[in-house]
């Protein structure tokens, strides 16, 4: 059972800004597999393991999130007893704007409050489907301080570039954390998400505000690295952390790997819930050819479209092909118009006979609202 | 205590017996259409859409899906604390315990909850139709008029006219005769079964009509023409659009092909008038390299790695690679693994369709269920 435990999403501060897509919305809002957002993942992981607690702390930009989450309904955290209280960071918080840290400091009074023992922490731009109770069971049987949950890969992702690292011993002690440069040819990469005592918890965030320059709550653990027990916990399922426009695009497209849709989606596991947006079901033409694509609701296909993952009320005009692309909500895509490779941000406009191409690792990105003829 | 202008009542009490097996264990306003919706919710989002925040779901015939679906009201925006939506099943008083006896009855019966609400008017739906209307525009012409009580209306043409309830009016829509299923009709303005009322006046006559022992359970039969006959002033309020009434399986089956067209004159797709329905977490729909989709609706959780063709898909439906689908309905989590054809059928809820079964309709529509839903 984890009602004992406070789930605490940590939207770090974007950096890199995806071409545009990220100017307005954090990572976690972006939209992701034809129907959701980012964000999703973390919150349908919370409640469905269990967790009815949660703290969700966002820095700006997050008027879309404000937006989306709403008082957490979609994913049954709209409760009386705990639920999903959303701390988005104030400009007066003034001298830590940006501070991950001082955003809990800050809040430390709500997170004392609760109802609850332990700690989750992730963050907000994962996808995946986790089984937090095994997890849980696990660290609770180790002892360990902390507990922080890693992906061994193959270092070739440009993605996983300047992302935290660790090693462990063979009995899954965590020796060190560091930064990817890229030297090894294979990483265990740190996938942000720690079990701790909530009383931990509190005494690493003051301690940190107090005593030393960390800003980010992985900082304060690598700082603590020789002082507490720390255990790894290898994920072996498939799982994306979002951090670059190549990134994102690859973890859309692996959506449509059988393997990666079993692990994320199959009917055992929980089911990733996400705003409704009451649409209309897709409609397919007389002459649509699609092949191993996602397609959201309220959109009309006349065209062809082969390896794509289009959102919501997307219309693809008869003529047109598209490929290898990712089409955001409200697009039209007119006759004759050629995809490869192409990102399209929502309620663009591309014009009769357009051809748009990327390269697979450097797709082509269309910003919001863009009219092109 | 909460004064309202206008609430809604809804009938969903009905089996729709001629939909056969179809309505075998749930009530008819409950039955899927449409690829993502249950029919009672075009009646309920017509109420959110038009501005009515409270309604009454008079439910007695097999309530469960109902209910479940229905819920607090949320999913179209009904879950208010003042208002919202009530579920009105018939209850026990202190001297009897009585079923609804008809549609006037159920109403009659719910005089206590209607009265709560203080309301100038009473607007009575079917939980049965699939159209679009907005009923403040009907609620002002009820008072422009300063009818007692309004009816909606539709033309149909002339030839079906004698299958409908018909309206003979003035040429200013005043009624002067009903006249059910005529022979020769006079008119071809049929009642839609839409009906505000001025409630101080239909709470008289179905208090006084229930003491005097007057027959008084329906409105079509009893009520209205009690009402006509003593002078009230009844007025025809003539609607154009869509209006269906899926009586049959044929019809229910040709209803939902019909759905398919984006140009179809319900216009599912206006943003203005949005046709709520209670939504499912499933995943995106997925449509595998082997599959093909032409002329139909897909939702979400669907993965189709076979063939179809003019057909409507419910959320989670799989097709498999090597199965054919044509001319169908298949309602949510139904799975057609390889080697099925199905044509020309509707396969309800949660059917798991045996490999290489062939499910083929003819004259008349196929109509395919798991053997435990039938019993």
């Amino acid at each position: 059972m984890m009602q004992k435990v406070l789930g605490i999403i940590n939207l770090q501060a974007t950096t890199n800004n995806f071409q545009g897509l990220t100017t307005y919305r954090p990572i976690a809002s972006l939209a992701y597999g034809s129907r959701y957002r980012v964000i999703d993942f973390a919150l349908s992981a919370f409640s469905g393991n269990g967790i009815k607690t949660v703290g969700m702390f966002a820095p700006k930009p997050y008027r879309s999130l404000i937006e989306h989450i709403d008082n957490g309904r979609y994913w049954g955290l709209d409760r009386k007893i705990g639920g999903l209280n959303r701390f988005y960071q104030s400009d007066d918080e003034q001298g830590f704007v940006g501070s991950e840290v001082s955003h809990f400091y800050a809040n430390l009074d709500y997170i004392m409050s609760t109802k609850t023992d332990d700690v989750l922490i992730t963050c907000g731009d994962i996808v995946w489907n986790p089984d937090y109770q095994t997890m849980y069971d696990e660290w609770q049987a180790s002892n360990a301080d902390v507990m922080v949950v890693y992906k061994h890969m193959i270092n070739n992702d440009s993605n996983y570039n300047k992302g935290t690292i660790l090693s462990v011993d063979e009995s899954q002690n965590v020796i060190t954390f560091g930064i990817n440069g890229g030297l090894q040819d294979e990483i265990d990469y740190s996938l942000s998400t720690f079990f701790m005592k909530k009383s931990l918890f509190e005494k690493l965030v003051r301690e940190a505000v107090e005593t030393t320059r960390c800003r980010t709550f992985q900082q304060i653990i690598e700082n603590k690295v020789d002082e507490l027990n720390i255990k790894g916990y290898e994920y072996e399922e498939n799982v994306y952390h979002i951090r670059t426009l190549e990134g994102y695009f690859k973890a859309n497209m692996g959506l449509l790997e059988p393997t990666v849709w079993e692990d994320i989606f199959n009917a055992e596991k929980h089911s990733i819930g996400t705003k409704s947006k009451d649409e209309v079901p897709t409609y397919y033409g007389e002459e649509s050819v699609i092949g191993n694509s996602l397609i959201g609701t309220g959109s009309v296909i006349e065209g062809e479209v082969h390896n794509s993952v289009l959102s919501r009320r997307v219309i693809i005009e008869e003529g047109a092909v598209v490929e290898n692309s990712i089409i955001l909500k409200g697009c039209i895509i007119r006759k004759g118009v050629k995809l490869t490779n192409a990102i399209i941000d929502k309620n663009s406009d591309i014009g009769n006979n357009i051809q748009l191409h990327g390269n697979e690792n450097y797709p082509f990105v269309v910003p919001k609202r863009t009219i092109m003829r | 205590m909460m004064k309202k202008e206008m609430i809604g009542m809804i009938l969903a009490g009905g089996q729709g017996s001629r939909l056969g097996a179809m309505t075998k264990a749930i009530a008819k306003p409950a039955v899927p259409f449409g690829g993502r919706y249950r029919i009672i919710d075009f009646a309920l989002s017509n109420c959110t859409n038009s501005g009515i925040d409270t309604v009454g779901v008079l439910t007695q015939y097999r309530p469960f899906q109902l209910n479940a679906h229905i819920g607090v009201g949320a999913a179209w925006d009904l879950n208010h604390a003042k208002g919202g939506v009530s579920m009105l099943p018939p209850y026990a008083t202190e001297n009897d315990a009585a079923w609804y006896r008809g549609t006037a009855h159920a109403i009659y019966q719910n005089i206590d909850f209607i009265d709560r609400y203080q309301p100038e008017h009473v607007l009575i739906l079917s939980g049965d139709h699939i159209y679009k209307m907005n009923y403040d525009k009907m609620l002002n012409f009820h008072k422009e008029t300063d009818a007692d009580c309004t009816i909606a209306t539709i033309e149909v043409p002339w030839e079906e006219a004698s299958r409908f309830g018909i309206l003979n009016t003035d040429a200013e829509f005043n009624i002067e005769e009903f006249d059910e299923k005529p022979k020769n009709p006079r008119s071809n303005l049929a009642s839609m079964g839409i009906y505000i009322f001025k409630w101080s006046v239909l709470r008289k006559y179905l208090v006084s009509m229930e003491q005097a022992d007057i027959p008084s359970d329906d409105f079509g039969h009893d009520v209205l023409p009690k009402m006509l006959a003593d002078g009230n002033k009844m007025v025809a309020y003539p609607f154009k659009g869509y209006w269906k009434d899926v009586g049959t399986l044929e019809s229910y089956w040709e209803a939902n092909l019909d759905m398919i067209s984006p140009k179809h004159e319900l216009k599912l797709n206006d943003r203005s008038w949005i046709v709520y329905s209670q939504s499912f977490d499933y995943p995106p729909q997925k449509i595998l390299p082997t599959g093909s989709v032409k002329h139909s609706l897909v939702v979400d959780g669907c993965v189709v790695g076979g063939t179809v063709k003019n057909s409507v898909l419910f959320p989670g439906v799989v097709v498999e690679e090597g199965a054919i689908v044509e001319d169908s309905v298949l309602m949510a989590n139904v799975h057609v693994p390889k080697g099925c054809v199905i044509r020309k059928a509707i396969v309800l809820e949660e059917a798991k369709v045996p490999a290489y079964s062939q499910i083929i309709g003819n004259k008349d529509i196929a109509l395919y269920m798991d053997e435990s839903e039938g019993e």
